[in-house]
Order: structure tokens, then C-alpha cells, then sequence
């Protein structure tokens, strides 16, 4: 075959050489096989799809992609490639919330219709939360349609992926079919997959570790992909691991919380039957990454054939489609001891005794023609190695845009910096690299809390807190993150109370009604809450909540709180 | 089990989980009002089925919104039925 320019030529490609080869498997939450696709049987629902979908919405327009993992996804996925309809994968909006970004989402690309299967379309409070949506279900597509249209080309939009912006100001960035075979292949190189690779997923398919590894990055390399539910994973992550050994799967990937999860639910006699002996890269990345968390995987599962070089941490983001940076298979992890004091100034130094060590993980380098460099945040110039400043990247795996949103698109995705022709990503993480171009990941600059895996933006979770009661004062709230004495990020918000209602008001039913608001529309726990005096929140002087500000007064304990913390 | 002692031992996971002091975790609180959200809902549900070796309903929290609620239900159920039984 000619070089596959998109994923489709892939599918065709393989559905002609390797009918009866399976590209995917659902497993059910006990376990067990439910469901799955041979290539062939992938490609004709996908084209029986597309032919309904084409006669629904033109190339270009967009369709909202709204299902639980499994393989319905992938047909609905494969069918917009196929009738080139810009894929718009979401989470299935819970039933209770409101406050979730979906409405956003819709309003930004503006779908022509929505795909789902008949299970959710069943729950009416989809098209009561959307009435003015076209539905489309998508159970029982068999019959070939003879799909005859023009195939994908590279340059044609893939998906929007959403994972940047606030709810209420959602970015979608732009995946087109290039950036995604070229994000493949880097993995593919970096990874040494090939067609015998399989990989077992749990991580949701509207996540870009979950979409583009997960789902797709399987199907590039023409091996299999086992999936499985995030609920099944995170009731019994012994499933995984028994997946990982049954189906002799090579790759996998999931963020740090997840290898956690499965060292603090291990159970000896869980384990019996299980060999992680084939099991020859653990990708872990999504969110900041613990030495502790993959030591103690290692030494938890080497006693069932895990070896320890198999550990992968890498460093991504939706914008750069997903990896930007890794090791080669096999290479294990490199770390470094810095010192503690010397990081929160954003300075690389040698500890100045045991208590001041922090050590931290290395995130690869880059791979193919990407570039990376670090830059001063202010000036754009560029520092050296072992000087902490913003991560840029710069290559084909770059998205070249956020959805209908030219200003972000022009100071985020093609930023230019002095001295360069091209344009770059700035990423708004900090970090080093060493002599050798390994990538260290230090911080963030932009305001971005991340809790197992998934980006949340602190003015959402401010909205939600100013909600929950009147007493709580509008735009006098502070939402952050901080490490805690585990290195895992922790929620910290911090609320002025109205000056009339500070002495009428139950700190600690406050702070549960702001507990209670916070995990129901944004699904993580508030560990710190703290009721502080109007006026005393720090802002610029055109009123902007400035939350570094606030995060360092809290941290050296220094806000003027009402009570001690309400801890309940 | 008793009661008392399946309440005690969900406060001591409440502790673990939400990681406070275990004063500030009161029987009496709602669960969403603790802050427990969906992963840490699933982590309290398995720490219980592991022991009282009983499986429940996932959504048991719902139904059984406090610790007193969920541990006089629990009690009934853990003596009343046979190792395994699903309840909820």
C-alpha cells in the first residue's frame, strides 16, 4: 500500500489484509469479554454509519460524540473520519449536574447533530439538557452501504478535544489527521510497538491519553485494543492487570494516580494466574508524576513478573495531539535530587541537606523533528539547560488551532518566541532540561489544578463555591492546588464570607455545603477549606483574584481565616 | 459485625480517605456534605465488601446517605445473610 496518510487508510488497509484480525474488546466490569470487533466488521459499521451520518451533516460540520467507553464509541469515531465530520468526543454529562462544561462545549462548535447509542438516548435528561440537538443513535449498523465517498485527507480535522479552558470558555483543539499519524508514529518509535503490541485501556475515550493512545494508537500499529470502563478500573484494578496478563498486552498507559490505585487496592490472593512478565511499557503521564508511586508499583508487582523498566513517564497535553516527550522502550526512568527551597524559586540546585531533597522524575525527550525548548515566561528567551523557565514545543504534532478562538490560538498554539522562524506551543508548565535534553516537569504558570488525571480551572470551581451559599462572596474566592505531604495535589479553596453574615454563619456547615457543591459539579474532594474576612482575599487593582498570591499566604499561614480551619 | 463496629471502622476510612482529623468525621454528616466524591465513594464501597466479605450496590451511599444509616443497614444485612449475598 501506498503510505497511509490518515487512520482510515490504516482501517481500509487492514480490513482488506487482516479481515478476520481483532481491532478491539470491550470488557465488561466484571471482567469479562463483552463485546468486540474484527477489522473488517470495524470498517463496514463504520461505513454504514457514515453513509447515514453524510446524509445528516456535510464534511467540516461537527458531531458531538457522547457515549460510555466501548466500542459503539469507535464505530461512531471511524464513521466521522469516513464521512470527514469533525469528531466531538465529551463526557456523558451527569444526570445531576448542571454546572458541567457540555453547554459550553455545544455552544463553541456548534454540532449539527450529536451521536449516541440507544442505552443513553433511553435517559431523557440528554435532550431535555439539549433540546435544540439532532440525535442520532447508532446501535445496528450492519448492512454495507457501499461507502463510496472521498477518503480523509491529512490536512482534513480530525476531532476537537476539549480538555483546555474553563467550563464556561471550553478550548477545542484542533487534532487534524496529520498531527495525529504524526503523534502515532512517535509513539510507535519511541514505544518499539508493533502490530503485536496490544494495549488494555481504561482511561475514558474523551481523554486525549485515552482517544489517542488508548483507542487509536493500537489501531495505527494494526494490533488490538482491549478496553474496559473507568468504573471498572477503579472498583477492581486487579481487572486491568488480569487483562494486561490474559491478552499478553505489551503498552499500556494511565496517570499516576491510577499505578497508585492498584498498589493501595493489591491483594496477594487477587493476583493468582496473573503474569506481567510480556507487560513491556507502562506509560504514565496525564498528570505530575511520583517517584514514590512507581517504586512502589515496581517493587508491589515485580514478584508477578513486572520488571521495572518498563515504567514510561511521559509528558503530553491535548495540544501536542498527545506524547511531546519519552524515553525508548525499555530505558526506564531517569531522577534527580534538587533541592526543595531552590525549586519553589524556580532555581536547579544541589539539596542544602536531607530535609531540603526533593526528587523528581524525568519526563524522556523529544522524538522525531519536534523541538523543545525553555524559555524565560516573560521575555520568550531562551535558557540553557538546567535553568527552569516555560516548556515550548514546537513540530507537526501541534495542533495549529483552538476551535473559533483566534486569540487564544495566537498566544497559546503559535506564539512565537525571539530568534525563531516557527511558531510554538506554550504550554504554561515549568521545567529543565538536563545536559542531555532529558525534560524535568517543575511547575506550572498557568492556573490549572489537575486531580487523577483530569484539568480543572479554578474559576469554575470558585462559581460553584460562591453558589452554595449566600453568605459566600462573589468573586471573593481563591481555588488551588498544593502539594501535600504525599506529593499528590490537593485542593485548597479560600472564601471571604460577607461582613454582615460572618457572625450569623456555621463554619463548619459552610464549609460542607462548599464540600458538598465542589465534589457534585466537579467531582474532586476540597481538602482544605478556609473562611477568611471580606477584603482580605489578594487582588490586582482592577479586581483580579490573584491566586498565587493567595496559595502563598495560605501556605505560610497567613490569611486572616474567621475560625481555625473548618476541617468538616 | 456490630453497628458500632461497622461505624468505627468507616469513620477510621473516612479518615484514611479524606485524610482529616478523626473528630472532624461525625456519623451524622452526609457523605456529599464530607466531600466524598465518586472515586472516593468507590474506595469506601470496596474497603466495606472486603470486610464484611459482602457485595453491594455501588450507589449503596445514596440510599444510606450518613454512617449511622449505612452501618444499622449493613449490621442487619451482615447478620442476617449468608457470606456473599448481594444486598443493596
Amino acid at each position: 500500500m501506498a503510505a497511509p496518510a490518515t487512520l482510515v487508510d490504516i482501517l481500509v488497509h487492514r480490513a482488506a489484509a487482516k479481515p478476520q484480525d481483532r481491532a478491539y474488546i470491550f470488557l465488561s466490569d466484571q471482567g469479562a469479554e463483552e463485546a468486540s470487533l474484527t477489522y473488517a466488521e470495524l470498517l463496514t459499521r463504520a461505513q454504514a454509519l457514515a453513509a447515514r451520518l453524510a446524509a445528516a451533516a456535510a464534511p467540516g460540520e461537527r458531531a458531538l460524540l457522547v457515549f460510555p467507553s466501548g466500542l459503539e464509541f469507535v464505530v461512531a469515531l471511524f464513521a466521522c473520519f469516513l464521512a470527514r465530520v469533525i469528531a466531538v468526543p465529551i463526557m456523558v454529562p451527569r444526570r445531576q449536574s448542571a454546572r458541567d462544561s457540555s453547554v459550553s462545549i455545544v455552544a463553541n462548535c456548534a454540532p449539527k447533530l450529536a451521536l449516541t447509542s440507544a442505552a443513553l438516548m433511553a435517559r431523557q435528561d440528554l435532550v431535555e439538557r439539549f433540546p435544540a440537538l439532532a440525535w442520532m443513535t447508532i446501535d445496528g449498523e450492519s448492512s454495507d452501504a457501499g461507502w463510496t465517498s472521498t477518503a480523509p485527507q491529512a490536512d482534513d480535522i480530525a476531532f476537537l478535544q476539549y480538555t483546555s479552558g474553563s467550563t464556561s470558555d471550553p478550548k477545542g483543539v484542533v487534532i487534524t489527521h496529520r498531527n495525529l499519524m504524526v503523534n502515532e508514529e512517535m509513539m510507535r518509535i519511541s514505544l518499539r510497538n508493533s502490530e503485536h503490541s496490544t494495549c488494555v485501556n481504561w482511561i475514558p475515550h474523551f481523554h486525549d491519553m485515552g482517544l489517542v493512545f488508548g483507542v487509536l494508537h493500537p489501531l495505527y500499529l494494526g494490533s488490538t485494543a482491549v478496553l474496559m470502563s473507568p468504573n471498572a478500573f477503579m472498583q477492581r484494578p486487579h481487572l486491568w492487570l488480569r487483562a494486561i496478563s490474559q491478552y499478553r498486552a505489551e503498552a499500556v498507559a494511565g496517570p499516576n494516580f491510577g499505578y497508585d490505585l492498584c498498589v493501595s487496592r493489591y491483594r496477594p490472593e487477587l493476583m493468582e494466574g496473573i503474569d506481567l512478565s510480556n507487560w513491556k511499557v507502562a506509560c504514565c503521564g496525564a498528570e505530575p508524576i511520583r517517584v514514590e508511586t512507581l517504586r512502589r508499583f515496581a517493587e508491589t508487582f515485580a514478584p508477578h513478573g513486572f520488571d521495572s523498566r518498563a515504567i514510561y513517564p511521559c509528558y503530553g497535553m491535548a495540544e501536542t495531539t498527545l506524547q511531546a516527550t519519552g524515553r525508548m522502550r525499555g530505558d526506564g526512568y531517569a531522577t534527580r535530587n534538587l533541592s526543595r527551597s531552590a525549586l519553589q524559586t524556580n532555581r536547579v540546585e544541589a539539596p542544602r541537606e536531607r530535609t531540603d531533597t526533593t526528587e523528581i522524575v524525568g519526563c524522556g525527550r523529544t522524538v522525531l523533528d519536534e523541538r523543545l525548548v525553555i524559555v524565560e515566561p516573560d521575555s520568550g528567551a531562551q535558557l540553557v539547560a538546567e535553568q527552569i523557565g516555560e516548556i515550548c514545543v514546537s513540530g507537526d504534532t501541534i495542533a495549529g488551532a483552538y476551535w473559533r478562538n483566534p486569540e487564544a490560538t495566537e498566544a497559546t498554539l503559535r506564539a512565537r518566541l525571539p530568534g525563531e522562524d516557527s511558531v510554538w506551543l506554550r504550554t504554561g508548565d515549568l521545567g529543565f532540561l538536563d545536559e542531555s535534553g532529558e525534560l524535568y516537569v517543575t511547575g506550572r504558570i498557568k492556573e490549572l489544578i489537575i486531580v487523577r488525571g483530569m484539568n480543572h480551572y479554578p474559576q469554575d470551581i470558585e462559581r460553584s463555591v460562591q453558589a452554595a451559599h449566600p453568605a459566600l462572596r462573589q468573586n471573593g474566592g481563591a481555588a488551588f492546588s498544593v502539594a501535600d505531604e504525599r506529593g499528590e495535589e490537593q485542593l485548597v479553596i479560600v472564601q471571604e464570607v460577607e461582613r454582615t453574615e460572618r457572625n450569623k454563619i456555621d463554619p463548619k456547615e459552610i464549609a460542607g455545603l462548599i464540600r458538598e457543591a465542589v465534589t457534585n459539579d466537579h467531582e474532586i474532594y476540597a481538602r482544605h477549606v478556609v473562611l477568611i474576612r471580606p477584603g482580605t482575599l489578594p487582588k490586582t487593582t482592577s479586581g483580579k483574584i490573584q491566586r498565587g498570591a493567595a496559595r502563598t499566604l495560605w501556605l505560610e499561614g497567613r490569611l486572616s481565616t474567621l475560625v481555625a480551619e473548618a476541617a468538616a | 459485625m456490630t453497628k458500632d463496629e461497622i461505624a468505627a471502622f468507616c469513620v477510621d476510612q473516612l479518615v484514611d480517605i479524606l485524610r482529616v482529623p478523626k473528630e472532624s468525621v461525625d456519623v451524622n454528616t452526609k457523605f456529599t456534605r464530607l466531600g466524598l466524591d465518586s472515586a472516593m465513594t468507590i474506595y469506601l464501597v470496596m474497603e466495606l465488601e472486603d470486610k464484611l466479605k459482602l457485595e453491594f450496590d455501588h450507589e449503596i451511599l445514596a440510599d444510606y446517605p450518613t454512617i449511622t444509616e449505612l452501618s444499622a443497614y449493613l449490621a442487619e444485612k451482615a447478620n442476617a445473610g449468608a457470606a456473599g449475598q448481594r444486598v443493596g
